[in-house]
């Protein structure tokens, strides 16, 4: 630090220039851009490349504040990314003639916003809460656990930011229009990534790098892309991530049980009071998720207790045979054909059962 | 609004249009001034009244300052200014921890107590505008400078949008001289701009958020102790991801002014080819160590007053600039490392004949990596989100852990590597030259190849729009 006297009349500053002339090469980089541009347009159209949108907060809190406009007795999907891949919005759009809104969001507990719910006097409508137990029960700790009370608390900040509401209307404008705007598959960093030569070393827990295997829309419907679901070595690829990933969350070990039930059934009690319905959906798993799930967090101590204790409707894929017999993709998730199954199956089971009009 | 949103792609557009067309200057300034009040507000719009408090107060008690003649009225004035902007930064920023520091001293000496707990959210830029606008009444009750005539002008100097959230720091005298006559970019000093805005997004979207964060993530939020290697890729990839973050943004924030015929100083000269703690400091953040040495070492005496007293005003300088940085003890003792590195290095020039020692080849640079990796050292205060982390992260630095873990891949190792390598040389090559005289020295096609790249690059690295580190300060 110098011990420099400020002076009492000092000069404004002005900025140094090159004297190359830049903006020649402006002329240039804006033609050349333009063109790289519209040539990687070109590629995403004969590509097909679907719409998809980005992993954000924002997005969730888009639908959050479509809430407020939706009648009192809405339809919500509530849950993990399993929720996302196994309810198609659009079938059950088509079956039942309304549209439901999901508020799903990927290895993030539903509590939060079943708590939002209960609070919020106007709702009467009925949640179809997915219950991924990896999820549900799992203790609280993992950065991914909290990311729907990162979602609420932005939704609570938002309300009024013009910049938010600025993005989400140019998002909504530009991804359907200009098909290289949906850039995930091109992103050069994450090609670079997925295609690097060099083999990571044994024992390495990877970082949660997202490949671009499915696609998300406005309404947070997640797809896998159909060559995904054909490619056997990636799907191998996934099932360790996955593996790491929940290996890593049993670090923080499992929740206390009677808690995460006793919290459940007073939300429930509180929305049910008011006239609503809440129904838990246990969507499809398998492998060694299957196992991993059915080892640390049992049926009998977790399912089945909370819908015992809640006293709420519940459809466990075991208990039917059509959802008994489907696979998933990667051992979590369904494909779209089968989210089409199992939304047109529970929509089924929903009705003979009282619990859907 | 975020520099790397497509919003504020659309409103500097909107800006620009407007600022080009026809009209009278002021009507212009007017135009700048509510485009800043709406900059501001896209985030939250209610803190918009904190700026303007901000503004009304400093007016009218830098304006009754210059009228008063007691020195009592004049004392009594500038705190009343500084109690108004320190008061509401103090609450915003600092309410939250002073409660919970006071509450853990209560509880330890054995009254039981539980506070109600703050939900405080902290207004984006506080500390910036709040630095910048007392500057302004430091500067007119020192009477270094006579208090502005314009409201206009001065509101517009508190306010206006591309440093306003962030910084650089600009003082009275730099900006508020440029209100004063109609100014609009000439084609090379709006191309310029542009590019210094393309350079700094790209530094911001692809290499700190794109390639860096993932590194920084990984290690600072693992369950627990990462391996030697992947702890110190870790910091040292914190070290240029927080470099690219705030120095894109600072680069970012230059060149907007620019496109509109306004110049801003620079931010960062170089900082990682710093030779000691003391150059370090003149090249990192120019604009806030500029300000804690004008507004608060030289006047608590600064090395005029013994030896002794220099080394406690640095400390002080250095703990009170850490705690600028954030509500956290941690920045505390991030200030209070840089504190005793700039002792150390006064101790040594003592004994050791620096001048003397930096003409053998080789030492200087020497000297620079050494600094870098000091510095690199203290970023881990910043990058750890509690203390339990950073004890664990300087255990894994150096090899205190058992049976840790390995986080980082083979894919960002080499990318990480490369970055610092590529950093510390540039850093190193253009260390007492500008980025102009760079732009002179590189051939057209060059130049024209490297900005398509970086355009490119950036656009189609996309993602969602992620805030600026230094928002958080």
């Amino acid at each position: 630090m110098n011990d420099k006297k400020v002076q009492s009349r000092r000069p404004t500053i002005e900025r140094g220039l090159p004297t190359v002339r830049v903006y020649r090469s402006l002329l240039w980089v804006l033609g050349i851009l333009l063109t790289l541009i519209a040539l990687m347009e070109v590629k995403a159209r004969y590509d097909n490349y679907p719409v998809n949108y980005p992993f954000s907060p924002d997005a969730w809190v888009h639908q959050w504040y479509r809430l407020d406009e939706l009648p009192k007795n809405q339809t919500l999907f509530l849950g993990a990314s399993r929720v996302r891949h196994g309810l198609i919005i659009d079938q059950w759009h088509e079956q039942t003639g309304n549209r439901p809104l999901s508020l799903a969001w990927p290895g993030a507990k539903s509590l939060p916003v079943l708590e939002e719910l209960a609070q919020r006097e106007s709702f009467r409508g009925t949640v179809i809460c997915g219950i991924a137990p990896l999820i549900v029960f799992a203790a609280d700790g993992p950065p991914w656990l909290g990311w729907m009370d990162q979602n609420i608390r932005q939704a609570k900040m938002k309300r009024l930011s013009l910049s938010y509401h600025l993005s989400q209307a140019s998002h909504h404008f530009i991804r359907p229009r200009i098909k290289m705007a949906n850039s995930a598959a091109y992103s050069p960093i994450s090609n670079m990534y997925f295609n690097f030569p060099v083999e990571n070393r044994k024992g390495l827990i990877p970082p949660l790098v997202f490949r671009f295997i499915g696609t998300t829309d406005a309404e947070l419907q997640d797809k896998y892309l159909e060559s995904f679901e054909k490619d056997a070595e990636l799907k191998k690829l996934i099932v360790e991530q996955l593996k790491i990933f929940n290996q890593r969350q049993l670090f923080y070990g499992v929740a206390d049980f009677d808690d995460v039930i006793k919290r459940y059934k007073d939300l429930v009690d509180k929305i049910e009071q008011r006239g609503g319905n809440v129904v838990f959906v246990r969507l499809p798993s398998d492998g060694w998720i299957g196992d991993f799930e059915a080892q640390y967090y049992p049926r009998e101590d977790c399912y089945d207790r909370l819908i015992e204790e809640t006293g709420c409707f519940g459809v466990h894929y075991r208990d039917y045979p059509v959802l008994r017999e489907m696979k998933c993709v990667e051992e979590s998730h369904l494909s779209v054909g089968d989210g089409i199954v199992f939304t047109t199956e529970l929509i089924k089971i929903l009705r003979n059962a009282g619990e859907l009009e | 609004m975020l520099f790397n949103s497509l919003a504020f792609v659309v409103f500097f557009a909107i800006v620009l249009a407007i600022h080009n067309l026809p009209l009278k200057w002021k009507v212009k300034k007017i135009h700048l001034l509510v485009a800043s009040y709406v900059f501001y507000a896209a985030w939250n719009p209610p803190f918009v009244i904190l700026l303007w408090i901000s503004t009304v107060v400093d007016w009218f008690a830098a304006r009754a300052m210059s009228r008063a003649q007691q020195l009592g009225k004049r004392r009594l004035l500038l705190c009343f200014s500084l109690l108004a902007n320190l008061g509401m930064l103090s609450y915003f920023k600092y309410g939250k921890l002073l409660t919970e520091t006071f509450v853990q001293i209560i509880n330890q000496v054995g009254i039981e107590y539980t506070a109600p707990t703050l939900d405080i959210i902290l207004p984006v830029g506080i500390s910036f505008y709040t630095f910048q606008t007392l500057s302004y009444t430091i500067d007119v009750y020192l009477k270094r400078s006579q208090p502005e005539s314009s409201f206009l002008d001065f509101a517009l100097f508190v306010t206006f949008f591309p440093q306003l959230v962030a910084g650089p720091i600009v003082r009275p005298h730099q900006l508020i001289p440029q209100f004063k006559t109609p100014r609009k970019a000439t084609g090379q000093q709006f191309a310029w701009g542009l590019f210094l805005f393309s350079w700094g997004l790209f530094q911001k979207s692809v290499i700190a958020d794109g390639i860096l964060s993932i590194v920084t993530g990984d290690t600072f939020n693992a369950m627990r102790h990462v391996a030697v290697l992947d702890a110190w890729l870790g910091v040292l990839a914190f070290s240029a991801q927080i470099f690219f973050d705030f120095a894109g943004y600072s680069m970012c924030a230059i060149g907007i002014a620019l496109c509109l015929g306004f110049s801003i100083p620079n931010n960062f000269k170089s900082p990682y080819a710093a030779v000691g703690f003391s150059d370090f400091w003149k090249r990192w953040h120019i604009s806030l160590s500029e300000w804690l040495r004008d507004y608060l070492y030289i006047p608590l005496g600064g090395n005029r007053k013994g030896r002794r007293r220099t080394y406690i005003n640095l400390m002080l300088t250095m703990l009170l600039g850490g705690l600028w940085h954030g509500a956290s003890w941690r920045f505390l003792i991030w200030g209070g490392v840089h504190g005793l590195y700039l002792v150390t290095e006064r101790l040594l020039k003592k004994v050791v004949d620096t001048e003397k020692l930096m003409a053998r080849p080789l030492v200087p640079f020497l000297g620079a990596i050494a600094t870098f990796f000091c510095v690199s050292l203290t970023w881990v205060f910043f990058a750890a989100k509690d203390w339990e982390k950073c004890q664990q992260m300087f255990e894994s630095l150096f090899g205190l852990a058992e049976e840790p873990l390995l986080v980082v891949t083979s894919f960002h190792i080499f990318m990480t590597i490369l970055i610092l390598v590529a950093m510390l040389i540039c850093h190193w090559k253009v260390r007492d030259i500008e980025i102009e005289d760079v732009a002179d020295k590189t051939p057209s096609w060059l130049f024209t190849a490297f900005w398509v790249t970086i355009l490119f690059v950036t656009i189609m690295t996309g993602g969602s729009a992620s805030a600026f580190i230094y928002f958080q300060f």
